[in-house]
Formats: structure tokens, sequence, C-alpha cells
């Protein structure tokens, strides 16, 4: 990439074979020592301000750059996320940057395929379809899928172009798929989103719950503080609820596996032992939250013995974890995909609300629940009205709420498209199946490998009649169905803000130019809005911003008086330090570590960003409804009773499916696939299983697998461990391969189901079977299946082992059926 | 006395919601969402019905002959697609505020028998009923904009 030029390549840690680095041991708040991380392909002339885009941890990096190229990166020793460090994809991901295959031209299709254009042509072909298909008085032909790594202001301009400039609903982001479960809940107990503690809470708490995530995979950084409170002084006690035996797993003092779909069983069931040994605050309880006897009643059906017949947890190990759970003066809980991806995903996340509330551990030092966002911006997809709800946490129900951004944007209500829910993705599909939907912007996401089912998601990217944008840097699964592809600039190549986990903002300047004729997605926004000459009931333009500092101080204006007040911050205050969190006001110019300090949630009626849902159902509560008993400023404690999903193992499909994340990878690889070493770590999907399994099926290790599910097939090599008996694993991020001969892609096999709550889809889980591939026909055939993730090496290693055993003739056949019942046919 | 006959109209009713709510999942297998949904609210009313017949066994059946109540079944129409789906929406309403409607009907029987039994399935029944509108009327706030103004 860099070729002779590499003169002084130096790292302060292979990050690749020793992903946490070296311990740093601490306790107490403020305490963690820094250690800086650094890695440079050669010597910077300057550096320039930024954070790492690589999960929503936000770690602060500063960008080397010499002779105009991005050249190193390094930890910003003060950042208050990471205190210098930086994991794997911080230290390696960077490099994508420089990819040979950039897109650097808009691109048209035509009868013959793909040609290159000028953005004139491109955006005057944009702004005519979407004319077209607005023509009838409404723009409910229109949607935008947008992901979770735009920068803030990109998400807030998008909002105000669909909402108020066209006056869609159809607007959603990728965040849905990941975190809208963490979102719902927040709404669900607090009636407004916004993380109640931050990472801080870790330096002194007493013990820590991760629910479902994988943190020392997903959120490196988060794990080496974690590490380091383990190996200091008055370490906290660790308790993980996982199937699968995780890095995280096996850091734990307990470890509880439940059987896929059976989270609310488990969490019911810490509850109830919680609530029957007493170990509850009442005065907490009395004062600052509703729905206490009810919740007593429900996990009162989830007597230890219940609880390890539906979920496979043993009572011994039910009750290790409560006596920790119901006996830490503080506790920190993180929540992530196993809950938000499994069936009922918003009723478990609250239930780990209800265990905080319930015991009185939220607003104070060392007491944090983190339903994670996991995108590096999917926080600021939530905020800005991108992913759900109106701008600024604001309630869509709610008409005082639509009246404050008609007055904030000088237009009439009835301009915004309030009329509805923003519409979740699943029903965007759905509309683009029937034919409503004639004009579909994919900006910065790769739905063609990330949604379930990727069977019908292809096939709808096809349909005849839609046209499909897509606003990428690469050109992705997704952009290779594409009718006009937009080239952008990357991370590093713009300026911008975007929010961690625990509400900390960060500013990313821009370090260098993007390649080509590649744009921000914020000027694309821009030059479509004045093209498309969206205005005010002042005849002003609608957006009166030309460049991202304007956006920010916009985005302030909207967020005034909500939970995510950014009013105290600015561009300059951001710039140099540490990252601030908000609420960011006058009251709290430094920002606010802790919500809820006082016992207040923003829960009365006027005030909601959601009047909340039948956690079983879906079904919205009214306004009138909520009226009637408006907790004013309590919590609500909402139970949830344990139901099976409807799809479970059968003798035609006798394992679970569940589906997740390896260290090296972000998302669909679109960037870690085309860096050397972190592709080198992880080159290829693998099937995860137990060893029993493996012995039922005949599988041994690493010999190619065939997954079936009813939904549809995919090939990779099996991996045997100590994953729960019965359930088989897939990393979700690989794509590629021919889908009709065998795709890698772990959504090939999943479920469409949705929460129905969250509309969040139900990734982790789904019914499926395994066979060998016994033989092939032709070696070419099966390295067309399973696509470009081969290196030369594994292939020719792959080569010389189907020589060894003689080739074979037979198309990739599955031998699916269990052994006895093989014998028995006979 | 027309405790046993209004007993079984319920009953039919309850059925008829069941039914209803099975076909029009079996309509929109397209909308991923609606099949699970209807399905545990099919098997509420299915519940509904058996809990019924305890009530309707304990009381016999009029000596005279009782008015003949029209229950005409309120079908879905079969149509595919977000307009299909407003409109089984709009059935699955009418019938499920009918259910709701009687069940409250009920409660206030049971209390003027002083029948504590019927009185607490009535209220746990009304609640469920309650749950049914809840979602039909939430499923159609989702989609009706789109139904009549862009869908083919």
């Amino acid at each position: 990439m860099f070729g002779t030029q590499i003169t002084e390549f130096y790292e302060s840690r292979d990050s690749i074979a020793h992903i946490w680095g070296y311990r740093t041991p601490y306790a107490g708040e403020g305490q963690w020592p820094v250690r800086v991380d650094e890695r440079a392909l050669a010597d910077a002339d300057h550096w320039v301000q930024s954070a790492c885009v690589f999960c929503s941890n936000g770690c602060g990096l500063d960008i080397g750059v010499s002779d105009g190229r991005m050249v190193a990166v390094r930890g910003r020793a003060h950042d208050r996320a990471n205190r210098g460090r930086l994991g794997p994809k911080g230290l390696h991901g960077w490099e994508a940057n420089m990819s040979p295959d950039r897109l650097t031209r808009p691109l048209i299709r035509t009868s013959s395929g793909l040609r290159e254009t000028t953005w004139q042509e491109a955006m005057a072909l944009l702004v005519e379809r979407s004319q077209q298909v607005c023509g009838n008085g409404s723009a409910l032909g229109m949607a935008f899928y947008v992901g979770g790594q735009l920068f803030l202001e990109e998400y807030y301009t998008l909002a105000v172009i669909a909402l108020a400039g066209l006056g869609t609903p159809h607007l959603d982001s990728s965040v849905r798929l990941s975190t809208a479960a963490g979102a719902a809940a927040l709404m669900e107990s607090f009636g407004a989103e916004g993380q109640p503690g931050c990472y801080d809470d870790i330096d002194t708490t007493d013990a820590i719950l991760h629910v479902g995530h994988n943190v020392a995979e997903q959120q490196t950084v988060l794990w080496a503080r974690i590490l380091d409170r383990r190996h200091g002084p008055r370490p906290p006690r660790l308790v993980v609820i996982d199937p699968r035996t995780t890095p995280t797993a096996r850091e734990a003092d307990v470890h509880l596996m439940p059987r896929p779909g059976t989270n609310v069983a488990v969490l019911n069931g810490l509850l109830h032992l919680i609530i029957q040994a007493g170990r509850v605050d009442h005065a907490f309880i009395d004062a600052h939250t509703t729905g206490f006897d009810r919740l007593k009643e429900v996990v009162a059906r989830w007597p230890p013995s219940r609880t390890e017949e539906v979920s496979g947890v043993p009572e011994g190990k039910l009750r290790a974890a409560a006596e920790i759970l119901g006996t830490a003066p503080t506790l920190v809980s993180t929540v992530l995909l196993g809950v938000y991806q499994a069936p009922q995903a918003t009723a478990a996340a609250v239930q780990v609300n209800n265990l905080h509330l319930i015991r009185g551990l939220i607003g104070r030092e060392g007491c944090g629940i983190l339903q994670m966002s996991g995108q590096p911006a999917g926080a600021n997809a939530h905020e800005t009205g991108c992913a759900g709800t109106l701008p600024g946490f604001r309630n869509w129900a709610n008409p005082a709420h639509v009246r404050e951004l008609a007055r904030l944007w000088k237009v009439d209500p009835i301009r915004i498209a309030a009329f509805g829910p923003p519409t979740p993705v699943v029903d965007i599909l759905r509309y683009i199946e029937e034919g409503s939907i004639r004009m579909l912007w994919v900006i910065g996401t790769n739905p063609a490998v990330s949604l379930p089912d990727l069977t019908r998601v292809r096939r709808l990217l096809d349909q005849p009649g839609l046209f499909l944008v897509v606003e990428d840097a690469f050109m992705t699964e997704t952009a290779r169905h594409a009718d006009l592809i937009l080239p952008t600039a990357l991370w590093g190549e713009k300026t911008g803000t975007f929010t961690s986990a625990d509400r900390t903002v960060h500013i990313s300047y821009t370090a260098v130019g993007p390649p080509g004729e590649a744009r921000p997605d914020l000027d694309i926004l821009l030059e479509y809005a004045r093209r498309m000459d969206f205005r005010n009931r002042d005849g002003e333009p609608l957006i009166g911003w030309s460049d991202p500092e304007g956006a920010f101080e916009a985005w302030k204006a909207c967020s005034a008086g909500r939970p995510c007040d950014y009013t105290g911050l600015s561009y300059a205050r951001l710039g140099g330090g540490p990252g601030i969190r908000w609420p960011c006001t006058a009251d709290f110019p430094a920002g606010k570590a802790r919500l809820y300090t006082e016992g207040t949630f923003p829960t009365t009626a006027g005030d909601c960003e959601s009047y909340g849902h039948d956690l079983l159902t879906g079904a919205a509560v009214t306004p009138a409804e909520y009226g009637l008993e408006d907790p004013g400023g309590r919590a609500f404690l909402k139970a949830a009773d344990y139901v099976p999903p409807l799809e479970q193992p059968d003798d035609e499909y006798p394992l679970w499916l569940t589906t997740g994340r390896v260290v090296y990878h972000w998302l669909t690889r679109t960037k870690t696939a085309r860096v050397k070493e972190l592709n080198a770590a992880a080159p290829e999907a693998f099937v995860e299983l137990s060893e029993q399994d493996a012995a039922r099926y005949h599988v041994t290790d690493d010999q190619w697998v065939e997954v079936r599910s009813r939904r549809g097939r995919a090939l990779a090599r099996a991996r045997v461990t100590h994953i729960l008996p019965g359930l088989v694993f897939m990393p979700f991020h690989y794509g590629g391969g021919d889908p009709a001969l065998g795709s890698r892609a772990a959504n090939e096999l999943t479920l469409y189901e949705w929460d129905p709550v969250c509309k969040e889809p139900w990734l982790k889980y789904g019914a499926v079977r395994i066979g060998r591939v016994r033989e092939v026909r032709g070696i070419a055939r099966l390295l067309r299946a399973v696509g470009r993730g081969l290196t030369l090496g594994s292939l020719a290693v792959w080569a010389a082992r189907l020589l060894a055993k003689g080739g074979g003739r037979a198309h990739p056949e599955l031998s699916a059926a269990p052994p006895d019942a093989r014998a028995a046919a006979r | 006395m027309h405790i046993r006959s209004y007993l079984q109209l319920l009953q039919t009713r309850e059925r008829q919601l069941a039914e209803a709510l099975v076909a029009f999942a079996d309509d929109h297998t397209d909308a991923p969402d609606v099949a699970d949904a209807c399905y545990r609210l099919a098997g509420w009313s299915q519940r509904h019905v058996e809990v019924l017949d305890r009530f309707v066994a304990r009381w016999p059946a009029a000596s005279a002959p009782e008015p003949a109540v029209p229950l005409p079944p309120l079908l879905p129409a079969r149509i595919g697609g977000s307009y299909g789906l407003l409109h089984g929406l709009h059935t699955l309403w009418l019938l499920a505020q009918d259910v709701l409607l009687r069940w409250q009907v009920l409660e206030q029987v049971a209390w003027a028998l002083r029948d504590g039994e019927l009185l607490a399935a009535c209220e746990e029944a009304g609640r469920e009923a309650q749950r049914q509108v809840a979602w039909v009327r939430t499923r159609l706030a989702e989609v009706a904009a789109q139904a009549i103004v862009a869908a083919p």
C-alpha cells in the first residue's frame, strides 16, 4: 500500500496477538492509568484529533498525517473513554481508508451495467427521480435507510430533509438491527432514552453483570478497563449470561448458559430470588417506581427449578448469580445483542433495568446500566430522529412535541411526517415488495449482508420499479444492486461529532482529503436539499446551514430542554478535550456523568419519548391511557412473563442457531476485510459446535459443513468448542460467496421475525440442521461457493487435503440426518 | 333469564375472532410481525372459549324458546398487500371490540349473580380482549397512510 515510502514502522504493542494489551491494575474513579497505544506506518508531520469508529466505546485518538496521507493512529492519553488505549480494530482499521478499491466517482446504472458519471448528472438524476416519486403530493414512495456510522451533523440534516422537507416517515437506521431493543427498554422503564450510567462506574463498582454482551470482543478497551479492575484492589465480582463460552464468560465468577430464547426466564428467575430474599430497596421502590406488586407476582412464577427446566441454567448457578447481584452494594450491568437480537428482546432488556430499580442501584457512583449502543454513532441516529422516534427524543404521538419541531424549523406542523410512528426497516422492505415504496436511499450500510433472510432481501433490492440509491465508500454487496452510487468520504476525511455508548461526545476533524471525487455525506445531503429547494414558511431555505459546525449549532437548538441537551457543547469546547457527556447545559457545563441522580425520570406525559407498549404484543399505550396513570416522574417496573418462540428445534431442524462477532471484524467487514492484518487474523466464517454435536453429526474440527434452515443455507468450516450442546454459532460478519452455491453469510439462515416492541430482528435465534459437505464436483465449484475470503495458503492446504482424499464426484451434499436416524432408515 | 345463551354468543364471537386472526395471519405472511402476534392473540381467544365452556355447563338451557339473535360472522377481506392488511385489521377491530364489550357486559352479570369465579374470569379475559384491540389499533396506525396513499 505504501510501497517503499515506509520508513518508520512502529507499533506500541501487537494487538492482533494480545488483544487487550498488558494490565494496568487500579481502583477508584478517575484512577485508571494511562497507557498510550500507537501504530505508525511512517513518521507523522502532524496529528489531528479524532475518535475511533469501530465500536460504540468512542476511544479518543489522534490521526497521524504525512504528506496529506494518514500514516498513524495514537490513543489520546487523557480521553475519558480509553486513557490512551486502542483495540486491534482501532489500531489497524484506518488503513481501509487507503484501499485501492475506494469508490471515487458517481456511478449510474445503464442497460449495459454501471458507468461513471459526473456529480452534476448524478445529483440531477437523484432530484428528478425524487420528484417523480413524490409526484402525487406525498413522499410515501420514498425511504431512507442509514448506517450507524455517520456523524451527528449528517444524521440531523437527513432527519430534517426526510421529516420536514420531503415529509416521509420512512427513515430508519441499521441500529434497528443492533440496539433498537436497548433504546426501547430505556423508554419503557425510564420514559426516554439515555444511558443512566457511564464508564466511570466501572472504576468503583463492586459487581458487574454482562447479559448477552461479549464485551471482550465487542468493546475491547472497555474490557481492558474491566480486567484492570479485576486485577486491582477490591476487584468487582463478574456475572456473565451467554450461551457461549466467550472470552468474557471465561473471566466470570459465575457464568450462566441459557438456551437460546430463554433470557426472560433466567432474568425472572434471578429477580424472584432477589425479591424472595428481601434484598430490595423498599424506600426507593415506594418513592421512585410504579409496578412492583405486578413484577413480584410475575417473577414468582419462576422458582429456580422451573427456571432450570426452561432455560437449562442449573439451580446452583442461578442462586450463586442471585447472591452476587442481590448483595453487591453497587452494580454495573451491560446488555447487548445476546438480548437485543433474541426473542422477547425488549422484555428481557427491561428486566435488567428492573434489577437496578428494585435494588435502588441507579443514579449514583458505581451503579450504571448500559443498554449498549453498538455502533460508533448509533446513539446519534437515535438522538436525531433517524431510528424510530422524533429528533431530540421527542414523542411522535405527542402533538406538543411535533409543534416544538414545527416552531424550530419554521414550518406548519402538518409539514412534519408525524401522522404515524416512524417506519421500521421491516416495514420499509415490505412496502418495497408491494411496490408502494419506489425509491430507497441507502447511506453507509450494507443491508444485503446484515438483514435477515438474505434471499428475500436480494430479491427486493432488484425489484423492478425500485430506484435504489447507495451512498458508500466501497462497492459493497448492496451497492452492486444500485441504480445510482454516490462515493463518500470516510472517517478522517470529514469533520463532525459522534457520541459513544455512555453519552460522551467526541469531535473528529478532517485529517486528509477523500480520494478522487468522493464527498462527505453531509455535502451530498446539503446539495440535495438545495436542489430540491426545501423552504420554511418564511420562504427561507429549510436547511439553513452549510457546514458541519452550522449543523451542530442547529442540532443544539433542537436538543434544548430535552434529555439529550447539547446546548453547553461547542466545537471549540470539544476540540482538544477528553470528550464531554450530555446533558451539557449552563447548569452542567462539564456534562453530567449520571442521569436520574434525584430519582426523577422523564416519564410525565408531557416529557416522555414514548407512551410505552405491551411488551408481549407490541400494542402501543394511547395518550389517553397514559394520562390516566401518569407516573409523574417515577420509573416503570414492567413485568414480562416468558413465552416460548414459535420456531423450536424439531426433527427436521434439530439445532439452535445463534450468531455473533469475532474481535477482528466490524459489522459486514466493509472496512476490516480490507486491512491485511485484521483479515488474516479471521479470514473465514466458521460454524462453532459442541463436541457432542460434532460426534453426533460426524463432523470433525476444520471440516467444511453446510448449515441449513427453512430460509436458506450457508457453508463454513467447523470449529468444535465448549459451546452449549444443541447450539451452533456463526459469526455475522461474512458475506460474499455465490448464494446459489453456498454463501458464508449467517443471515442466509436467520428468521424473518422481529420483536413486537422495538422491531429488531431475531438474528440470534432459529432452528437449523448441519451436515458435512461430503464430496464435491470439482475444486472450482466449491471455491466459487465459498467466495473470495479464502487466502491462497488455505486454498493450497484445502486442495491438498481434498486430493489426498481422492476428490469426489457428487454434488456438495448434506448428510444431515443424525446417525441413529440413518441407521433406522436402513 | 338469558345467561346461557349470552355466554354462548360470546363463545361464538371468540371463536370467530380466533379464526379471523389465523386467516388474517395466513393472508399476510409477507408482513413478518403479523403471524406471531395473530397466533398468540388467537390462542387467547381459543382459551376464552374453553373458559366459557365451564360456565355454560352450569346454566341449564332455557325452558321457553329464546329470541334468535343474529350474529353474522365478520370475515376479513382476503386481500394481500398493505391495502388488504388495512381492511383485515378493520374487521379484526370490529370483532375484538364486540368481544370486549361482551366481556364487560358479562362482568356486570357476574357481579349481579355474586359469582366471584365468573367475575375473575371476566376481568382476566376482558384485559386480554383489551390487549387484542390495542394490538389491532397499533398495527392499523402503522399501515393506514401507506395503504391508502401509496399502495398499488
